[in-house]
């Protein structure tokens, strides 16, 4: 299996404090790694830096075989990697096929087109139905998400970058605020009809993480403190007692 | 639309034929600040860009075409392609300077380049007249054809109105226009899935500045006149006034907003030397009782009756 | 040589006065701006009000140094009148809205003045005390001025122990980050808002007084006014102390210097040595520490 995103010792400070100290780690083409921690371990951090919306002070990202570092946001989703927020960021006056859509014009390469619209505007659609379909959202289709309940907004919030057919997707909390039958449902549509989307997936809940994911990797005070199947970290003593068995309690 | 393009037609016409020539160059007036205030809406409806210096582009795009015509003659054609091009050229350099800031920083920078603006023309007289402003241009005419008559005047005003008005209908549902929606409501996410918003927003500063640069290249042929007031960032000001009491997002309700603001300026300083105080107590009551304009309004009591 | 010194040393001089009048006037815009979110574009208008309402005052032969607070307290008044209606229903609404509703109030505060105090220059009759001239390097420099520099650097430094030392002010940072725990500690926001806006109205009069000296008074003097103090609130990097201060500084001594050395585009190269600033730092020159998605 070839590696899609690798980073090589990661650090950002805020200030005096050291938010990611040394991160570093591989993902492979369409693996699905899952990252947990408790709050302020710099999740949200490293999704920051991955993505561009951040600045590393040191260390290496590579995506796909080539450097990534200075890039903006914009340039590294056009090379495929994606991201969605930890709250669900999505344009709440607009229907639930135009918040898809205007994901799938910009990876069409239509996003600022004019002449010719409504070819454009009617391959986006098309799209997007079919993203809502496979979700079982097709009837709200033509729904302001102003309208739908949060949990099918976080599901949009979800869709809409898939409509990028991106090679590695950063999923921050997809699942918060969901209910356990529509968080499998999403992990499994994002693993089966999308397999070739490698996915770097944060989530509070364990057992979403440990279900859906072939690697998991632990974070605490800005270090990856282990990373491995989900079987061998669930049998790690340092990560019980750091994370696990916190949670447990 | 459909229904209504033939009345308005008729309407137009009726008016042509009938209304004396002072009412027919108000009218035409009323259409070109309408399309200024259109082209507004772009940036601020669609875009969320509020803009403090729109009348630069507008009223820069006229002091171009009246400092050409000056050398070259009034033909309609080069009118039109020279404020088109002065608007745009403006609002390249605009959008370059502050489309990379936004809400405040946006509004203070907008204001300063339309400043910037307003000196040039107030200071360099010997091309613009400083405070004196352009006077005597040669009539406007298409093809040898004259076309200074107000009567002419109105009928390219409203032909140019409804162009305009199909145009930016046009780019508010094209992608381009969309994602403009999108980096208002939304500008993080908009970069998380490869949107430039420097990119959508120039593109709509373009089209906006070319919008306001046409309308502006007939403006000295109404008014017989252009002077520094136009491109000051108190008319850019008026220029907002106006889509506000409008209906800001709505594209049509500039035409409503720029009618109330010069029939209030028109009529009622003809009695009163307190007609600014009447636009700011209209304006102030729009945003105390009908935040989204007149159009909102309108359009309310047409759902009601439809019901 | 020393002709060149002196000079330069005047205009530094009437740079800092035109910057400690901008301090006063932006501080005034920029609490309410940085404390309460609020946009208010009313502020040249309190400024204009000081203004008339110190001319009348030095007119009527009454002590001359009660202009200045009877300049504050009339400010004040109409802050604390436009806050109960309609300002406190915008303090939760898009920047978009208030900017519309205090333009909107603007114009006609601008005009109502225009009705009551009439459309000349006027210029007030300072007292013997501030009037005449000091010589600097053999060239002369209005008391006046000198005065202004005292002033506000006087009321800066007031304002900024308010604001910034004292339990009032903590409480008032307090209630704009945190409104709901302040309210459980038994505050009310709402009179805390009140004074902020009362307080910033009556900075913006107390500078129209001031700076009648300087400016004078006359109807769009208003707006005047209040492009400056958001140039110079925005230039300092909305909000924080001292930006503010640096804001005043680097607006102050643009204007000023371009007008030595470009007279007749002064405002234009003023204009674009500002914009290139805000282009090199798009937050201004003062920025709050770094905030997370």
């Amino acid at each position: 299996m070839s590696t899609v995103l690798e980073l090589r010792g990661i650090r950002r400070r805020f200030g005096a404090l050291a938010v990611l100290d040394d991160v570093g780690f591989d993902v492979g083409e369409g693996e699905a790694v899952g990252l947990i921690g408790p709050n302020g371990a710099g999740k949200t951090t490293l999704f920051n830096v991955i993505t561009g919306f951040l600045r590393q002070d040191a260390g290496s990202i590579r995506f796909a075989g080539e450097a990534m570092d200075g890039l903006s946001p914009a340039r590294r989703v056009a090379r495929g990697l994606v991201r969605t927020f930890q709250t669900a960021t999505v344009f709440p006056g607009l229907t639930a096929r135009e918040n898809i859509a205007m994901a799938a014009r910009q990876h069409a390469g239509d996003g600022l087109r004019w002449f010719a619209a409504a070819r454009a505007n009617a391959a986006a659609a098309e799209t997007a139905d079919r993203l809502l379909e496979e979700a079982g959202l097709l009837h709200r289709a033509a729904t302001p998400l102003y309208n739908l309940s949060h949990g099918e907004r976080r599901i949009v919030d979800t869709l809409m970058p898939l409509a990028l057919s991106p090679r590695l997707l950063l999923l921050d909390e997809p699942t918060a605020g969901l209910t356990r039958a529509e968080s499998d449902r999403l992990l499994g549509i994002l693993r089966r009809n999308h397999a070739a989307t490698a996915l770097l997936l944060v989530a509070h809940d364990i057992d979403i993480v440990f279900g859906h994911c072939d690697r998991v990797l632990v974070m605490e005070l800005g270090r990856v403190i282990r990373i491995g199947t989900p079987a061998e970290v669930r049998e790690d003593a340092e990560v019980r007692r750091a994370y696990l068995g916190v949670a447990a309690s | 639309m459909r229904r209504v393009l033939p009345a308005a037609a008729a309407l137009t016409a009726a008016i042509a034929f009938a209304a004396d020539d002072f009412l027919l160059r108000f009218l035409a007036e009323i259409l070109l600040l309408g399309v200024a205030v259109m082209s507004l809406d772009l940036l601020i409806g669609l875009g969320g860009l509020i803009s403090l210096g729109h009348a630069a582009l507008f009223g820069g795009a006229a002091y171009a075409v009246a400092i050409v015509a000056r050398q070259a003659g009034g033909d309609l054609l080069l009118m039109l392609g020279t404020g088109i091009t002065a608007g745009t050229a403006l609002a390249a350099l605009m959008g370059v300077v502050v489309l990379r800031s936004g809400h405040l920083f946006l509004l203070i920078l907008t204001l300063l380049t339309g400043q910037m603006v307003w000196e040039v023309a107030f200071h360099w007289r010997e091309v613009t007249g400083g405070a004196d402003g352009l006077r005597g241009l040669p009539a406007l005419s298409l093809v040898g054809w004259n076309l200074a008559d107000a009567r002419a005047l109105f009928l390219i005003a409203a032909l140019l109105a409804v162009a305009a008005f199909s145009i930016a209908r046009s780019f508010a549902a094209s992608p381009a226009g969309r994602a403009l929606v999108g980096t208002r409501e939304q500008p993080v996410r908009m970069s998380a899935l490869g949107y430039s918003l420097f990119a959508v927003r120039f593109r709509a500063m373009l089209v906006a500045g070319a919008m306001a640069g046409a309308a502006g290249a007939l403006l000295p042929f109404v008014n017989l006149y252009i002077g520094p007031q136009a491109v000051h960032w108190t008319q850019s000001a008026a220029l907002v006034i106006m889509l506000v009491i409008g209906g800001i997002g709505s594209l049509w309700g500039g035409f409503i907003g720029a009618a109330v603001y010069l029939g209030i300026q028109t009529y009622l300083s003809a009695w009163t030397d307190r007609w600014q105080l009447c636009v700011g107590l209209v304006f102030v009551l729009t945003v105390l009782l009908l935040p989204n304009g007149i159009a909102s309004g309108l359009r309310m009591i047409r759902q009601r009756a439809a019901a | 040589m020393p002709d060149f010194l002196g000079y330069g040393a005047i205009q530094t001089l009437n740079a800092l006065s035109f910057s400690a009048l901008l301090l006063l006037n932006g501080l005034g815009l920029s609490v309410v701006l940085s404390l309460m979110n609020f946009v208010n574009l009313t502020h040249g208008s309190f400024y204009l009000l000081g203004s008339y309402v110190a001319i009348f005052w030095l007119g009527t032969g009454a002590p001359w140094w009660l202009a200045f607070p009877a300049a504050f307290l009339s400010a004040g008044l109409a802050g604390a009148l436009l806050e109960r209606f309609p300002f406190r229903q915008f303090y939760a609404r898009p920047h978009l809205m208030q900017v519309l509703l205090t333009y909107g109030l603007s114009l006609i505060f601008a005009d109502l003045m225009r009705w009551g105090f009439g459309a000349q220059i006027l210029t007030p009759d300072l007292p013997g005390l501030l009037q005449g001239v000091v010589f600097v390097f053999d060239m002369p420099f209005p008391i006046f001025r000198l005065f202004l520099i005292g002033a506000g650097a006087v009321l800066g430094l007031a304002l900024w122990l308010l604001l910034d030392r004292t339990l009032w002010g903590a409480v008032l940072r307090a209630a704009v980050s945190d409104r709901g725990i302040v309210e459980t500690l038994g505050i009310d926001t709402r009179r805390v808002f009140m004074l902020v806006l009362v307080l910033s109205a009556g900075l913006g009069g107390l500078s129209g007084a001031l700076g009648a000296g300087m400016l004078a008074a006359y109807p769009g003097l208003d707006e005047e006014v209040l492009l400056l103090a958001l140039v110079t609130v925005v230039v300092g990097g909305l909000g924080s102390f001292g930006g503010t201060v640096a804001g005043a500084l680097v607006v102050g001594f643009a204007l000023t210097f371009s007008k030595v050395w470009f007279p007749e585009f002064a405002n234009f190269t003023a204009f674009a040595a500002l914009m290139l600033l805000l282009m090199l730092r798009p937050s201004g020159l003062v920025t709050p520490p770094l905030r997370r998605l």
